[in-house]
């Protein structure tokens, strides 16, 4: 390598690491309005918010992630919100960590919300079957896309956050086997659907 | 015998720079089932690099795939797709090797140990993703090393 070339790549190298430096001193509006503004309790639930394990922890890094296990009527789920703003790769496909737990998806199908559609997904583990949901939101449009979650994560980041509201995954997990009646969930939790 | 030659400081500070930016594999391969022993096509993948390395011959890094990795490995920081950061690692590996055509091959087999993989083939058993995975890199190293590189068998 000529000497010419060597200086090109070394301005090339410092210019690199530091725009890589500022980018990470330059704050991006977090989610944790939204997410605090969720009731704990109220006609016909109440919840309880359980502590991540070390296992999680060190998955989610500096996400703000929020695990919380709602009581309606008889029956648990449970709810957790990952705010991937200060850490983009905690929000990831739930299908994979389904997967990656030992549980086969046997079915998934769109459920329609407010501002697009949920993913509801069955899951099979032997003679075990449970389901859950999730999507991605950014306060008005919702999907169950994660590439399209990482695409808008980018195109903020990009833009200094000017090109949306910061997008968090949504989880809901019924804790008890048996079926699920999501639209009815809907109507006793709606604040989750509107996150 | 004490060698003059100095050491290819910004050749080594890029490739340095490349292993930061895919500082998360570690995480990827203790966390998560898909990316489990993914180290090891790593490691396969490596074999013509550190092949290369270990006989002590006069080489030099290629400028254009420095380069390269300096603008993914940047897109990568600025967009957080840790994917274009192990792109930038594999280009940085690469422009210590001779640049040919078959050089491509290798480069592209480099998914084998990316999390990405995994993530692809997550609807696969994790032993048939780990499979695929070694045979990805081993496919990678015979193809640069031993089919279309003989010179390299000797």
């Amino acid at each position: 390598m000529n000497p010419q070339s060597k200086k090109i790549l070394a301005a090339g190298l410092v210019a690199a690491v530091l725009l890589a430096l500022l980018w990470d001193l330059l704050p991006l509006r977090d989610a944790q309005a939204r997410v605090a503004a969720l009731p704990a309790s109220g006609l016909g639930f109440s919840s309880l918010n359980v502590p991540l394990n070390n296992t999680e922890k060190s998955i989610f890094g500096t996400a703000q992630v929020l695990k919380r296990i709602y009581r309606v009527g008889h029956r648990n789920f449970a709810v957790v919100i990952i705010d991937g703003t200060r850490n983009r790769h905690a929000v990831h496909d739930p299908t994979y960590c389904f997967r990656g737990a030992g549980w086969e998806i046997c079915n998934e199908r769109e459920l329609s919300v407010t501002g697009g559609a949920a993913k509801i997904v069955t899951l099979q583990k032997g003679a075990e079957t449970r389901t859950a949901a999730f999507w991605f939101s950014d306060g008005q449009i919702r999907h169950g896309s994660v590439a399209r979650c990482w695409w808008q994560m980018a195109c903020r980041r990009m833009t200094f956050g000017a090109a949306s509201s910061p997008p968090v995954l949504v989880l809901v997990q019924p804790l008890d086997a048996g079926g699920s009646t999501w639209d009815k969930l809907m109507t006793q939790l709606p604040f989750l659907f509107d996150l | 015998m004490k060698n003059s030659r100095p050491l290819p400081l910004v050749e080594i500070a890029i490739l340095a720079f490349c292993v930061w930016l895919s500082r998360d594999l570690l995480n990827a391969w203790q966390h998560s089932p898909h990316d489990r022993f993914g180290w090891l096509a790593l490691l396969a993948w490596l074999t013509p690099f550190a092949v290369r390395l270990s006989r002590r011959e006069t080489f030099s890094a290629n400028a254009f795939f420095l380069g390269a990795a300096i603008v993914v490995g940047a897109l990568g920081e600025l967009s957080e797709f840790h994917f274009l950061g192990h792109a930038a690692l594999a280009l940085a590996l690469a422009a210590w090797l001779p640049a040919s055509l078959w050089l491509a091959v290798w480069l592209a087999a480099a998914l084998s140990w990316m999390p990405a993989f995994g993530w692809g083939m997550a609807r696969f058993p994790d032993g048939v993703i780990l499979f695929s995975r070694l045979a990805l890199a081993l496919a990678g190293v015979i193809y640069l090393w031993v089919v279309k590189n003989p010179a390299a068998k000797s």
